[in-house]
């Protein structure tokens, strides 16, 4: 028992060195020795390499998901631009004092949110799924309030605080929901009762329900309609590396918490029978895109700008999201919906932390540049950082060559081959509309004259983090195939079901047995009975489970004898679930239904 | 133990709604920041009713153990609430959250 405990520590490896350098990093901050104090961002830099590195060694790949492993390597690698952005948050702080109020706690905060972003794919529990997504906030709330001196941030660290909070008792009232309707918080016990329940027309409402307040209350991780509108107060108000964190670490850990969460209700998009929640989403999706951007021509500041195309890229990813899962595991890109948000995360992250690192070199120390009239003829001064910027921006418009063009093009792939053309177009509208005032700050880069001549020289850490990000946007744009197997892979945990499924039929009854290995069910079970008369059969339906597995037996009585015709009728009785469709075992099953009807 | 019916368990659901409905609108209608801080612990409160009420009507721990760590995460937020009230206090001499929208557009 307690070696099954080590090993399944394993897979949080890299967490737990993120949390441990935290801890560290929190008390060199406090040190008395100034020199000791100016090390935490070294060790953190250290600490987030040596989580890097550990979550490629194959011990503890082993012991984690596909999705698992992609989220841990994603959140290592933009924390460590983030951190590189955030080089002199600690003496930003307080200009007048540098020495004396220097703060290198600042980075034991961004530690612990990036340990929680990097646990969120690992969940395997309601309990865990909302704990890692308070690890994610709480220590956003702090480094808001506290990033810098001016008013604006404390009033952008209440505002965000408040509404944060709000939003984990929505979501936490929609996870009490899911609890009540399932009998369980463990994902596999609740895949099953979706799965087992799916056959019905209409999801029972607490289900609904609560789908929907957890959707509700993601929505204001992600910055989603309808609660996104805390964004430009929050970004604005916020030190830019803050902004930077924000618009990485609680996207990723919101999107990735959705995704799950629609694996728990097993997708059912397409031929599933309630619309409730694709239709929500989908006019999530429409809404966040078209309000993003349109707020976003409006704005003359730069910060305030972003945090509405960080709005506009989210219904980018959602409507990626409606598209759905892969049919089949290991097949193309074209109807997988799910690859499509993982790779646009990945491209929106490298492109949005380019572009705040080039913002924050040309702010300088004094965190003053924040109107677009400010960094007018900036390129003369600093060509090379202008140049990054730019590519950047580019890559956020959709232009060809850059990450930003193949991510947008999943993303409509996806949605047109689901027949989800709406939502196709309105990808491709919205790109258009973006374009108008991602090229306002290229101009006012390239071609006005210079509004402020002097700025303030700072360290070259942000410098390095934009052309690292500026590489690696054209790098991934032109040559994706190594991203793209990973992401592939991390796509296709949610695609395949590993369960089994087994049908016998026996005169007047029909059984079908589904057995789902992974997880853990808990101890009991639960049988329900559904009368169907219209279709002359009773269906009994049985889970049970144990520590490693879980059974699900429909039984269908039926008031005649089967007959050959039946047989068939039988196997399409089995729940219309796309989680259950892509199954290998699904599929022969209906196959050999159909050759016995021959 | 008896097992708990579906009315019973509808009137516990109810009484945790009508807590989160309540904390929402309190939520809403007051200025003072510390009120609106225990509006939001109102509302998780309507969720730990909900969550223990369910875990009595499925005989099973999860709900309980849920509100262990909800009550845990809880305490955080308050501590930090308390802790953010106070560096905003210090600033300006009030607690009403309407001297705080500077930022507009």
């Amino acid at each position: 028992m307690a070696e099954d405990v080590n090993t399944s520590l394993l897979g949080l490896l890299p967490e737990i060195i993120l949390l441990c350098t935290a801890a560290v990093v929190l008390l060199m901050g406090l040190a008395r020795r100034d020199v000791l104090r100016r090390l935490t961002q070294w060790t953190a830099v250290i600490g987030v390499i040596v989580a890097f590195v550990a979550a490629y060694s194959n011990d503890v790949q082993s012991h984690t998901t596909a999705l698992g492993t992609f989220l841990t390597l994603l959140t290592c690698g933009i924390g460590l631009l983030l951190l590189f952005s955030a080089w002199e948050m600690p003496f930003a702080m307080d200009p007048a004092h540098t020495d004396r109020h220097y703060r290198g706690e600042f980075f034991a905060m961004l530690l612990c949110s990036l340990a929680g972003v990097s646990m969120m794919a690992k969940v395997n529990n309601l309990i865990w799924l909302f704990l890692a997504l308070e690890l994610v906030s709480i220590p956003t709330y702090i480094v808001v309030a506290t990033g810098r001196g001016q008013s604006e941030a404390q009033e952008a660290g209440i505002k965000y605080f408040f509404l944060g909070a709000l939003s984990a008792a929505i979501y936490l009232f929609g996870f009490s929901y899911l609890y009540g309707f399932s009998g369980s918080t463990q994902f596999s016990a609740i895949t099953a009762v979706f799965q087992s329940d799916i056959s019905r027309h209409q999801l029972p409402w607490m289900a609904i329900l609560g789908l929907l307040l957890v959707l509700l209350g993601i929505s204001y991780k992600i910055a989603a309609v309808p609660l996104h509108f805390y964004a430009a107060d929050v970004y604005q108000g916020a030190a830019t590396p803050v902004t930077a964190f924000l618009s990485f670490a609680p996207k990723a850990a919101g999107f990735v918490a959705i995704i799950l969460l629609l694996g728990l209700t097993g997708w059912h998009f397409s031929s599933g029978p309630d619309v409730t929640i694709p239709a929500l989403l989908t006019v999530m999706a429409v809404l966040t895109m078209t309000i993003g951007n349109v707020l976003a021509l409006l704005q003359r500041n730069i910060k305030r700008m972003f945090a509405y195309s960080s709005i506009a890229h989210s219904g980018y990813i959602l409507a990626a999201l409606v598209a759905g899962p892969a049919l089949v595991a290991g097949g193309g890109w074209a109807h997988d919906g799910v690859a499509a948000a993982l790779f646009y995360l990945a491209a929106y992250s490298l492109m949005t932390v380019g572009a705040f690192a080039a913002l924050i070199y040309m702010q300088g120390k004094a965190d003053g540049a924040e109107d677009i009239d400010d960094i007018a003829g900036i390129s003369s001064e600093h060509p090379m950082t202008a140049a990054c910027m730019a590519i950047c921006l580019l890559s956020l418009i959709g232009m060809p060559g850059t990450i930003g063009f193949l991510g947008k093009l999943f993303i409509v792939q996806a949605d047109l081959s689901t027949g989800h053309w709406i939502l196709a177009v309105f990808v491709v509208v919205n790109a258009a509309i973006a374009a108008a005032y991602y090229l306002r700050i290229i101009a006012a880069m390239y071609v006005r004259e210079p509004w402020t001549p002097s700025h303030v020289r700072t360290t070259l850490a942000p410098r390095f983090a934009a052309a690292l990000c500026a590489a690696m946007v054209i790098g991934f744009g032109l040559a994706p195939s190594r991203l793209l197997s990973d992401i592939r892979h991390a796509a296709d945990y949610m695609a395949g079901s590993s369960g089994t499924v087994r049908l016998t039929v026996f005169k007047g009854r029909a059984k079908i047995t589904s057995h789902f290995p992974t997880g853990s069910f808990g101890r009991g079970r639960r049988s329900s009975l559904l009368t169907d008369p219209l279709a002359g059969y009773a269906r009994r339906s049985r889970l049970a489970g144990d520590q490693n597995s879980c059974v699900v037996k429909h039984e269908f009585i039926f008031a005649r004898p089967l007959k050959k015709d039946t047989a068939w009728s039988t196997a399409r009785l089995l729940p219309p679930s796309p989680v259950l469709e892509r199954n290998p075992a699904v599929v022969a099953l209906r196959m050999s239904a159909r050759l016995i009807v021959r | 133990m008896p097992v708990m019916s579906q009315a019973v368990l509808f009137e516990y659901l109810s009484l945790g709604a009508v807590l989160f409905v309540l904390g929402l609108i309190g939520f809403v209608a007051r200025r003072n920041m510390i009120l609106i801080f225990l509006s939001t612990e109102i509302m998780f409160q309507g969720v730990a009713v909900n969550l223990i009420a369910f875990g009595r009507y499925w005989m099973n721990m999860d709900g309980q153990s849920f509100v262990i760590f909800l009550l845990t995460i809880a305490a955080a937020e308050a501590s930090l609430a308390l802790g953010l009230v106070i560096l905003l206090f210090r600033r300006r001499e009030t607690l009403n959250v309407d001297v705080w929208s500077e930022m507009q557009g």
